[in-house]
């Protein structure tokens, strides 16, 4: 994309007749946060001179850091396609920087930023396609969610399925005006459940589409009368909803996972960079799965990862490395969720697959066989670990991981492990459903 | 009138029986019924409805949301009934003050469906001139390209597209696209 600057934004905002600009931040929990703004505003925004308070924002910082100053990012200005009811508004992605002028530990985007930055120092740039799933449910008298999909909904709406697909071809037309260019577009396993994949690009780009992707999605689907859901596993029994994230780091304009002389066409340096992430994935996974329900997702028999290991074709491990070769070389980590942070997901992934080569970490010999139908001694055999099996598990195992909490950094690392452990205690006193059928008549 | 096609939306029972009944009495066609907003815009998405007809009290998003969203993806006419306490914001969007008679309903109703027609054929009349518009631009670009690559004038330039396009039995827009982008192609090369 081309670089914008102040003159044309505001040229454009005048021209299109825009009322109002979103300036957007995504918070530690993945979540994003608006600051919606005057037009008369603009000017003073794009120089840096808007402050809000960071406290009034959870996990984010002290009452005593609260003032806190959004710098945006130019190039990130999209007008929305669909109106509001305020008329045409526009947005643009924000860092956080301190009254000091420097940028705040705690912004996700300040912190890939970083993260990224080392890499460079290596002369590696980081290539993402992230590929998420979501769910069409109903929305209900009050415009919220239920769980029910269109495509049960069968005898009480009205030719369901087409509901979802009008939807998701109003998504894909819109996701086009905002700049994506759409490389697939299908319903996924699932009834109810749908893809969308962008092409892929550096990993900063992709982190601000991901989180421009779930709102527009979530925007469009409520103009359809449905709810949007990335949440991972929400019906069980069924398929999840998970973001396979292909990846890939590039040298000079070369992409450093090919190796046209290697037998498999592989680098040592994708080994290295797949060892890395294999070892780092338990620790990582607080970061990639960072909700109690991700958990539940993670389970055999629904094409979601469970085992540590990797493979050409097997969507039962963690990394499957897709055939083509040459500058599409890249591997598909398949583990991340569409809960996920995007900024801290991408941080931590590409820290330790640079651990992995910087350690040389070989990966170990890829598994065919699919790894559900083998037992816990033939696993152990060929050294294949598990991904942890819930929330507190992974934040046991981020506690022990020196590499992924620098990845964070010390100040997200703190906050999130403090929001996630009231989150698993909150969780763990819950009475649920399932308890009380098991339990009540039988005791 | 006949042959209109309307959903009613209203959250009450009711009211949409009694709307229901009147419209029917007046002798229009009740496509369906929507007991709240994601129903009703899932159903007009659906059935294509000459008119929507909602009550500014239906539950799950304000009126003048639902008719913005209604209005802007051209999915049908809107017609909001409102009473007085909803009456401000809904000042660009058709509505009726209750109580009404059926005659003052049927009366707005056939307004609000003139009133759709002629601006979708005003409508087609602009998306129509805007496209002349830019294909007349495109032409005269390309025009302005041969007249200086070939050192033709402005009619000798001219006749040389028809004939192109003739030839090439392709339209002068897409022929006009053609040369501009070689032209645009060469003068990178260059």
């Amino acid at each position: 994309m081309a670089q914008k600057n102040k003159a044309e934004i505001l040229k454009q905002v005048k021209d299109c007749d825009v009322k109002f600009i979103r300036l957007q931040f995504t918070d530690i929990q993945g979540v994003m946060k608006n600051l919606a703004i005057p037009v008369s505003q603009l000017e003073k925004a794009l120089d840096g001179e808007i402050m809000f308070d960071g406290s009034s924002i959870t996990g984010f910082a002290e009452i005593d850091e609260s003032d806190m100053y959004l710098i945006p990012d130019p190039d990130t200005f999209v007008i929305f396609p669909w109106r509001s009811s305020n008329g045409k508004v526009a947005r643009l992605i924000c860092d956080i920087y301190n009254p000091d002028g420097t940028a705040f530990a705690g912004c996700p985007r300040n912190n890939l930023k970083r993260v990224l930055q080392e890499a460079e120092a290596l002369g590696y740039t980081m290539n993402v396609g992230p590929e998420a799933e979501f769910f069409l449910f109903l929305a209900d008298e009050n415009g919220r969610a239920t769980i029910q999909t269109q495509d049960e909904a069968g005898y009480f709406d009205l030719a369901p399925l087409d509901l979802g697909e009008n939807a998701r071809r109003d998504m894909d037309i819109t996701l086009e005006e905002m700049g994506f260019e759409i490389e697939a577009s299908h319903h996924e396993v699932a009834p109810g459940q749908h893809e969308i994949d962008f092409k892929y690009g550096d990993a900063l780009h992709i982190a601000d589409a991901i989180m421009t992707f779930k709102l527009t999605v979530r925007s469009i689907a409520q103009r359809h009368g449905l709810h949007a859901s990335f949440m991972p596993k929400p019906i069980y029994g069924v398929n999840g909803s998970g973001m396979h994230t292909h990846q890939s780091l590039f040298k000079a304009g070369q992409n450093v996972f090919w190796d046209a002389n290697s037998p498999d066409q592989l680098s040592d340096m994708a080994r290295y960079y797949m060892g890395g992430i294999m070892s780092h994935a338990r620790a990582l996974s607080a970061i990639t799965n960072p909700t109690i329900n991700s958990y539940k997702r993670l389970v055999p028999g629904f094409e979601a990862p469970v085992y540590i290991a990797w493979s050409g074709a097997n969507r039962s491990c963690l990394i499957r490395v897709p055939a083509k070769r040459g500058l599409s070389t890249r591997i598909e980590v398949r583990n991340p969720d569409p809960s996920c942070n995007p900024y801290l997901a991408l941080a931590v992934m590409l820290r330790a697959g640079l651990d992995g080569i910087a350690k040389r970490m070989e990966a170990p010999a890829p598994v065919d066989k699919n790894i559900y139908k083998m037992d816990d001694a033939e696993r152990k055999a060929v050294g294949i670990d598990s991904l942890p099996g819930n929330l507190l598990e992974a934040l046991q195992e981020l506690d022990k991981d020196q590499i992924i909490i620098d990845a964070l950094g010390e100040h997200i690392y703190t906050r999130f492990k403090e929001g996630k452990m009231q989150e698993w205690q909150d969780y763990n006193v819950q009475v649920t459903p399932w308890e009380v059928t098991n339990y009540l008549t039988k005791f | 009138m006949s042959g209109v096609k309307i959903i009613i939306a209203d959250s009450k029972e009711n009211s949409r029986r009694i709307l229901k009944d009147t419209l029917q009495h007046a002798g229009y066609q009740i496509q369906a019924e929507a007991r709240n907003a994601p129903e009703l815009l899932r159903k007009t998405r659906r059935l294509f409805p000459d008119l929507v007809i909602i009550d500014a009290n239906l539950e799950g998003g304000s009126p003048e949301e639902i008719a913005g969203i209604i209005e802007d993806d051209n999915l049908s006419s809107v017609l909001v009934i409102t009473d007085d306490i909803h009456r401000r914001s809904l000042q660009e969007i058709a509505h009726l003050l209750k109580p009404y008679t059926e005659e003052t309903l049927v009366s707005v109703i056939e307004v609000a469906l003139l009133y759709r027609s002629k601006v979708a054929s005003i409508q087609q009349e602009v998306t129509r001139l805007k496209e002349n518009l830019s294909n007349r631009k495109l032409i005269e670009k390309a025009k302005g390209m041969i007249m200086k690559t070939q050192g033709l004038t402005e009619s000798e330039a001219y006749r040389y597209l028809q004939k192109q396009s003739m030839n090439r039995a392709m339209s002068m827009k897409d022929l006009a696209q053609e040369i501009i982008l070689s032209e645009e192609k060469q003068s990178i090369i260059r």
